[in-house]
């Protein structure tokens, strides 16, 4: 049954639409706005507790996740504890935007993709720092820009907001590329969020191997997929001569909204790509454009575990 | 009924239509492309629209070129608004002038007694076009001409002048201007006299109808002899005064065929001749002509004379014939002067390409008469109609219609054969086409056509400005 809380987040979150975030100005503004949107139902971060390396115990209190308790420490003691791991402290964490050129489109939602991955990037942003973990930025487009290293102290998060700020796309690069040298930049296990359309010039298979070499060394990553309901083919396109950003040269004469197969061809492309990141360890997480962000954030993060009712 | 006057323009404007037809046909627009990230999805659709990509402006805009197009050549072929001609109508003109040898009953029932003559405006039974229509013109009255009926033709009062045939005939084309018939023929019902004779009458006959009359003459039961009464009127001989520079023999022995009795000293007399004279010389002939005196000048002059009724210029040169009153030619050509009538001054002969020979102007009680050639020439002397020619001059100032003295033609003798002729005009058609009369009239449309275009035009920019941009 819905309490009063979940029903007003409810309300909030419709009036949150990207479109209406883009006008509210910076940055900073817009992250805050949209972790308040669901952070009255969060208090922890929602990016604990994901490693493998066990680091200490601590007595458990009410609220904290039942699934850490040490039920053989509980044997021998007769009192509960909980496991913390070692990423549960001075985790460093890569937020990895794609800037690239086919980021531009904004489609029937009038907010870009790259638009929306900086709200998105800074509400993490927000979120991460704020719970102490340090949180560094990259883009790529027409080359790997490493902004900011993974640091938590006064002004970073000012800093990698202005930085997210300043991203515009061009270029076309890969991202297996970005991926391998944000990975070298990690001195030890992070995490490695990744923002982009993931519309790679294969298969995505050299996506996949990237993510699957971050995973090796122990890394987490996070595939934040975001694209336009206009490229799924879920808006209805007339006729015209459409070229992918990334390729101008390249003109196809076709009629989308009477192509039976493109929208399949999309989705399929996606769920394949989306089943190499599982299985490779990573976490998949499609989001589109036009999602409120407290929606599409907000339910992600609840099922990482990180909101929960008062 | 639509007429232009430059319908080339017409034929410029449909080739110039054709160019925004080519131009929407030729000049495809290839379709916008769209920037689509998941463009490699698509499948390549060639039934598409892709290649004839057009909007609906596109047919609008070249439907609004188009209409600019056949507007500006239209404009530029200067179109008329014709009314519709039908029908055919009997003009009857009537001379209205003073002639005192006519009554005017006899003149009124000379035009019931024209053929078909039925109310105005129709027939009695109220036929259509195919019905004679006749409708009867009255000139020489004092407001000039009108159509009257024929029930109201013993009302009318008569001019106080006697009438031309140049009168009547102008008279002619407006009438059968208004009513709106297609044809129209013409019966004329007056006195053929010299009184309905002008100037250059012959030459102008066929400009003002392009169609015969049918004369109706009134019967005469007297003639007027003008002559006779201004003989019996007449106290002593006319005197005519020779100047210095007139004293060839032809010009006297002619004034002396007329009955005139030639002086040469100075002193006043009826008429005075001077050619080839100075302006000087004729300044104290001018209280000669203030006192009643009728000059009569000839030839080159020197120097501005004041009341000369006569500008020289240099518009004609050469030679030509003098064309007399009845079309009578005089003698071989003469050496014409350059110069034009003055403001004011009446025609009295005209050269035979129509233009004046010689003009007449009052000053107080007298006349002076110039002529534009040398009347002591020996082409002029010698010919046969010499006399006439001094007769004519002499008549001065004294309108068509007027008698001037013994000198002067009986303006009641009857036309000749060959002057009736030209009045009649047997050698033209009997139905004259009245829209080719009235080409030039009609409600002008190019002043429309113009704001037609413009509008166009500011269209076609409103319609092409978001594609410019």
């Amino acid at each position: 049954m819905p309490t009063p809380s979940t029903h007003r987040r409810s309300s909030v979150t419709e009036l949150l639409p990207p479109v209406l975030l883009d006008g509210l100005g910076g940055l900073d503004l817009v992250a805050r706005t949209i972790v308040r949107g669901f952070i009255s139902g969060m208090h922890r971060s929602p990016f604990l507790g994901s490693g493998e390396d066990f680091s200490r115990h601590r007595a458990y209190q009410q609220g904290d996740d039942v699934r850490r308790l040490d039920w053989r420490l509980y044997g021998r003691t007769d009192r509960l504890y909980i496991r913390l791991f070692e990423e549960d402290s001075n985790l460093q964490a890569f937020l990895l935007v794609d800037a690239s050129e086919s980021m531009g489109f904004a489609g029937e939602a009038r907010v870009t993709k790259l638009r929306y991955a900086q709200f998105v990037a800074a509400a993490l942003a927000h979120i991460m720092l704020g719970s102490g973990d340090a949180a560094g930025l990259a883009s790529m487009g027409g080359e790997t820009r490493l902004h900011l290293p993974p640091r938590n102290r006064p002004g970073h998060l000012h800093d990698l907001l202005l930085a997210l700020e300043r991203l515009e796309p061009e270029g076309g690069q890969r991202a297996s590329v970005v991926l391998d040298e944000v990975g070298g930049q990690l001195r030890r296990r992070g995490r490695v969020i990744l923002l982009s359309d993931c519309l790679e010039d294969d298969d995505g298979s050299a996506l996949l191997g990237a993510v699957g070499r971050l995973r090796a060394r122990g890394d987490e990553v996070i595939v934040i997929r975001i694209v336009s309901r206009t490229e799924l083919g879920e808006d209805d396109l007339g006729s015209g001569r459409y070229f992918d950003p990334e390729a101008p040269t390249e003109t196809i004469d076709a009629v989308p909204g009477m192509d039976a197969g493109f929208r399949s061809r999309v989705t399929a492309y996606y769920d394949g790509l989306g089943r190499g990141i599982e299985e490779a360890g990573a976490e998949y997480v499609p989001m589109t454009t036009d999602t409120p962000l407290v929606t599409a954030l907000g339910q992600w993060l609840a099922a990482r575990g990180g909101v929960g009712p008062r | 009924m639509i007429a232009a006057a430059s319908p080339g323009f017409l034929v410029a404007a449909g080739v110039l239509a054709t160019i925004p037809v080519a131009l929407h046909f030729l000049a495809r627009r290839p379709p916008a492309r769209a920037a689509l990230p998941t463009a490699r999805f698509l499948t390549e659709d060639p039934r598409t629209l892709l290649r004839f990509q057009r909007k609906p402006m596109d047919a609008a805009l070249l439907a609004v070129r188009l209409a600019f197009a056949l507007a500006l050549g239209a404009a530029f072929a200067g179109l008329r608004w014709m009314p519709e001609r039908s029908g055919a109508v009997r003009v009857v003109l009537v001379d209205a002038g003073a002639d005192p040898a006519v009554a005017w009953a006899d003149a009124a029932d000379a035009v019931r007694a024209v053929d078909g003559m039925a109310p105005v405006g129709g027939s009695e039974d109220g036929a259509g076009a195919d019905t004679e229509v006749v409708i009867v013109v009255a000139y020489g009255l004092d407001e000039g001409a009108r159509v009257v009926d024929p029930a109201d033709l013993d009302g009318i009062e008569r001019g106080a002048r006697p009438a031309t045939a140049e009168e009547g005939l102008r008279a002619l084309r407006k009438a059968a201007a208004v009513g709106g018939f297609a044809e129209a023929e013409v019966t004329w019902v007056g006195r053929p006299s010299w009184h309905a004779w002008s100037p250059g009458l012959g030459l102008m006959r066929s400009q003002l109808w392009p169609g015969r009359m049918e004369l109706r003459p009134i019967p005469v039961d007297a003639a007027v002899s003008v002559s006779a009464e201004a003989a019996a009127d007449a106290a002593t001989t006319p005197v005519a005064w020779l100047v210095n520079g007139t004293e060839g023999n032809a010009l006297q022995r002619a004034i002396e065929a007329l009955g005139g009795q030639v002086i040469r000293t100075a002193g006043p007399a009826d008429w005075i001749f001077a050619a080839d004279v100075d302006a000087a010389s004729l300044l104290p002939l001018m209280d000669h002509v203030r006192g009643g005196s009728t000059l009569v000048v000839s030839g080159r002059m020197s120097g501005d004379v004041a009341d000369l009724p006569w500008v020289v210029d240099e518009r004609t040169s050469g030679a030509a014939h003098l064309v007399l009153p009845g079309d009578r030619t005089v003698g071989s050509p003469v050496g014409r002067l350059p110069g034009a009538p003055a403001a004011g001054a009446r025609t009295v002969a005209i050269f035979d390409d129509a233009t004046p020979a010689a003009a007449a102007r009052s000053l107080a009680d007298g006349c002076v008469v110039y002529l534009a050639a040398d009347l002591t020439a020996p082409g002029l002397a010698t010919a046969a109609d010499y006399p006439s020619l001094i007769r004519a001059l002499a008549r001065g100032c004294g309108a068509p219609g007027s008698s001037g003295g013994p000198l002067d033609l009986p303006l009641d003798k009857p036309l000749d054969r060959g002057a009736l002729r030209v009045l009649e005009r047997p050698d033209l058609p009997g139905m004259v086409d009245v829209a080719s009369l009235v080409a030039a009239g009609g409600i002008p449309l190019t002043r429309w056509l113009v704001l037609l275009a413009l509008a166009l035009l500011g269209l076609e920019v409103a319609m092409t400005r978001e594609r410019r941009a």
